[in-house]
């Protein structure tokens, strides 16, 4: 009873931990990453020490062409998958090698070797009609006859994968330059110039 | 009077145990969603202006009777890279508007063949670039089967070497 009348009210205080959290919060919020639907996260992009920053787009102002090829995990011989030194899977082609062409909001274009005219033929299509929904949207906005448009002003954005070849990218440029889209960047992984 | 209020006057308190939990929550769905990604890099490239102006720095099968086209703002440099058939990079040749041309091999016992490649491209660039001056744009024509890979090493070759930029303004096209 006398210790009881004698104590302080012990109390535990929050405000370091709350200022803590606070900050952990925030430390996530300016870097957390919203992926935009346009962009696949299976492109193995090629590496390039002359890449440029990324300058600020909004989600609607670009358009983004994913090319891409089928990857399976690779397993070890218990049937687990085989992990780099980062404890990411390594992935292999998928044999037979299967590529894709990927618009947002499309069919995916899925073509094999061989078939690569067929499906540039799919994708210069779909390029066309984008750029018809595009020229008509950029029109109203504008108020100006369609036909009098001749830049399209939304950017392509091309992310080719490592094993995709040079022969199926360019094709897609000279294509979405035809039809008036007069910005096209492609995309690469930076990484720091290597003192030759 | 005065003192009689502050003496009783309740003690305010902030609960804060609401807000701890909501901290919480959102601590919680922010280390769930991150997801720390490869910085992406942007290249800007342009295409060969037209048909009949991609390749004409390429002399090949040169027609002797054929008087030459001037093309003022042609780049002077253009770069062509061939692929073997497995598509990895076998070759470079330069070519210099009015000047030289030269292909770029590894040797046959390289074991780093397009290591060297580029390397030696780079090297040879950084030549050139003094030679001519100010333009600051070449043409790089590829293999329709090289890997996107090997085309993008020799894209970077091409815009800078480890002192700087070289032809930072790349037209791109095929080899014919």
């Amino acid at each position: 009873m006398a210790a009881m009348v004698g104590s302080d009210r012990v109390e535990l205080n929050l405000t370091p931990l709350l200022d803590l959290v606070l900050q952990i919060i925030m430390f996530f919020m300016i870097t957390v990453n919203f992926v935009s639907d346009q962009v696949n996260a299976n492109v193995t992009l090629p590496s390039s020490t002359s890449a440029q920053e990324i300058q600020a787009k909004t989600e609607t102002d670009f358009i983004v062409i994913n090319l891409l090829v089928d990857r399976v995990d690779r397993k070890d011989a218990q049937g687990r998958t085989s992990r780099d030194g980062y404890g990411r899977p390594i992935r292999d082609i998928a044999q037979p090698k299967t590529m894709r062409i990927i618009f947002a909001g499309r069919e995916d274009i899925v073509f094999r070797q061989g078939e690569e005219g067929i499906a540039l033929g799919k994708a210069a299509k779909a390029i066309s009609d984008l750029a018809r929904v595009l020229r008509r949207r950029q029109s109203i906005r504008e108020k100006v006859a369609e036909d009098q448009i001749k830049e399209l002003k939304v950017p392509i954005i091309i992310r080719a994968d490592v094993e995709i070849q040079y022969g199926l990218v360019l094709p897609l440029i000279v294509q979405a330059n035809r039809e008036g889209f007069s910005k096209v960047e492609l995309r690469a992984q930076t990484v720091q110039q290597v003192q030759r | 009077m005065a003192k009689n209020r502050e003496k009783w006057a309740p003690e305010v308190e902030l609960p804060i145990t609401p807000m701890l939990d909501m901290f919480f929550q959102m601590l919680f769905f922010f280390v769930m969603t991150y997801h720390p990604s490869a910085l992406e890099g942007q290249f800007p490239i342009n295409l060969a202006a037209t048909e009949d102006r991609a390749g004409q720095n390429q002399p090949t099968n040169p027609d002797p009777k054929a008087s030459p086209r001037v093309t003022p703002d042609l780049p002077h440099v253009t770069v062509v890279a061939k692929a073997a058939d497995n598509g990895w990079l076998e070759s470079v040749d330069i070519f210099v508007r009015g000047g030289s041309s030269e292909t770029l091999k590894p040797p046959p016992d390289s074991t780093s063949g397009s290591e060297q490649i580029l390397r030696h491209l780079t090297r040879r660039l950084q030549e050139i670039k003094k030679e001519i001056g100010g333009d600051d744009r070449a043409v790089v024509q590829a293999s329709g089967h090289l890997r996107w890979e090997d085309a993008m090493r020799v894209m970077d070759a091409c815009r800078r070497s480890s002192s700087g930029p070289l032809f930072p303004k790349l037209e791109l096209d095929l080899v014919r």
